[in-house]
């Protein structure tokens, strides 16, 4: 409302600026209880720790859809590029990334009873080195040919995952290093082929396409889930701290993160505060802790650390 | 506890993170983040409601609705158009302005508080000594108004009074009480450039 009729918009923002410094004349300060109350009143319209909806707070996404989606804007993207064009950071022509999507998508197949497909049991842990031998082996692939038993082998996959219910979502499965269920394992693909289609991208010069609030949240909570289990396995000790950590924008939301598994969450030691988005591609080592930009509160070396443990999916 | 950043790309400065960021926290849920906005502007949003409404009762609803608000609706601000005190101000005047016209007992209004809404003397800010200062020359810049401008603009911001009923109080037509207005802010654009 512009109550004072400034003639431009610029007038209005100006007004508007100088009635605040107006305001600070007469500024006082509020009982000291009134805090609390307006605290509680901010709570129970929404609570602490979840978004707004604009950016996937409250919502509920579907991980099967989720999954079907990423994978199409990946196909959309693999449509303008070519076989030989090299992807970072591994190096690979297009071809291989094609040929270690395959590989994935046999296993992932494979892992939800769809077929059989054999693997070096001893690499299963590993992600990029279970894949290693097909990427190595389609270096003089036809890349017509891999894309096309590439898509063959991914349109089974969702359609099949496209018609699980939520009893069969909920079902165990391993995949990789993680025991998990079959929703979280498709949260862990959207996050891999999301970091294909940014490198892809990359590759082609093009901006990838915007992941919508929803599909973010799922990656955000999927990052910040596999915390401790990053920390385990990269031999970061976090000591007996929880860290807060504030993602911003869309799929953002906050988490209060013991650094050591079995423990509660108690009082943060440190705070960090940075965008979703990029958080995301922190976690598919698509950037170091060190190129992130954060907020920081609190000791900057537990920050480090912190920020190393959330660096755990290899895509 | 020290605030320092990764990589040195956001404004944050000694007083801590910045109204932008703190913002975008409110926005994914930091209720920590709307602790720390609270604690910046709360007596802002207070003082302003409790002067123009003339009720401690009505500021404390007030403040509570505009911080409520802010928490809901964070994405209504936008860094690039304007500081988050111009933004609660803003919310503050609006909401109290709305009570003071609801009130048709105003002259029981000024006794409640004390003084009339033309009375620009500091009210306590605590130990925010920036604040202090900023108020301090807002109050000199606004002294320093001539004083038809001066009363045209107090009566309407701190009195809620609309153009007609300023004009009323001063025995001026309405389009003269509102061009003393807009002089005024003016006016005090220019006096009080660098703090917006």
């Amino acid at each position: 409302m512009n109550d004072f009729e400034a003639e431009t918009p610029d007038a209005e923002i100006l007004d508007a600026e100088i009635l605040g410094l107006l305001a600070e004349t007469s500024a006082a300060a509020p009982p000291p209880s009134l805090g609390a109350r307006v605290a509680n009143a901010a709570m129970s319209v929404r609570p602490g720790g979840q978004a707004i909806a604009a950016l996937g707070g409250g919502g509920r996404t579907d991980t099967a859809l989720a999954f079907v989606q990423t994978v199409d804007e990946f196909k959309s993207v693999l449509a303008q590029a070519r076989g030989f064009e090299i992807v970072e950071p591994y190096g690979w022509s297009v071809t291989q990334l094609i040929a270690h999507l395959l590989e994935v998508d046999l296993y992932f197949g494979r892992q939800l009873g769809l077929w059989d497909h054999a693997i070096d049991d001893a690499l299963e842990d590993d992600h990029l080195a279970m894949t290693e031998a097909a990427v190595r082996a389609s270096v003089r692939a036809d890349f017509a040919d891999m894309v096309a038993k590439w898509i063959a082998a991914s349109d089974a996959l969702c359609r099949h995952v496209a018609q699980l219910d939520a009893d069969q979502r909920r079902q165990s499965i391993k995949f990789h290093m993680l025991d998990t269920t079959v929703s979280t394992a498709l949260v862990v693909r959207v996050f891999e082929v999301w970091t294909h289609t940014e490198d892809l991208s990359r590759t082609l010069r093009r901006d990838p396409p915007e992941l919508d609030a929803g599909r973010l949240h799922l990656m955000t909570r999927a990052a910040i889930g596999a915390f401790q289990l990053g920390m385990l396995s990269g031999n970061v000790d976090g000591g007996q701290h929880t860290a807060r950590i504030v993602l911003t924008g869309r799929g953002g939301g906050v988490w209060n993160q013991p650094l050591q598994p079995g423990l509660e969450a108690g009082e943060p030691s440190v705070t960090i505060v940075a965008d979703a988005v990029e958080f995301c591609r922190l976690a598919a080592q698509r950037i170091e802790p060190a190129d992130l930009n954060a907020e920081i509160d609190g000791p900057m070396d537990l920050a480090i650390t912190v920020l190393r443990g959330a660096s755990v999916f290899a895509a | 506890m020290t605030m320092t950043i990764v990589r040195p790309v956001n404004t944050v400065t000694s007083s801590g993170p910045s109204d932008v960021s703190l913002v975008a926290r409110i926005a994914v849920g930091d209720d920590r983040a709307l602790q720390m906005v609270y604690d910046r502007y709360s007596p802002l949003v207070y003082g302003l409601a409790r002067r123009v409404t003339g009720s401690t009762g009505h500021a404390e609803e007030i403040t509570q609705e505009v911080f409520v608000y802010l928490w809901q609706n964070p994405d209504r601000f936008d860094g690039d158009r304007g500081t988050l005190r111009a933004f609660l101000g803003a919310l503050t005047h609006r909401r109290s302005v709305d009570e003071v016209r609801r009130n048709t007992r105003r002259a029981a209004r000024e006794d409640r508080v004390g003084g009339d809404a033309t009375n620009l003397e500091l009210l306590e800010v605590g130990e925010n000594i920036e604040r202090s200062q900023t108020a301090e020359r807002v109050r000199a810049a606004v002294s320093s108004l001539p004083e038809q401008q001066r009363e045209a603009l107090l009566l309407a911001y701190f009195g809620g009074c609309t153009f007609r009923q300023v004009g009323e109080r001063l025995g001026i037509p309405e389009g003269t009480a509102k061009s003393r207005l807009r002089l005024g802010l003016s006016n005090l654009a220019v006096l009080l450039e660098g703090l917006t």
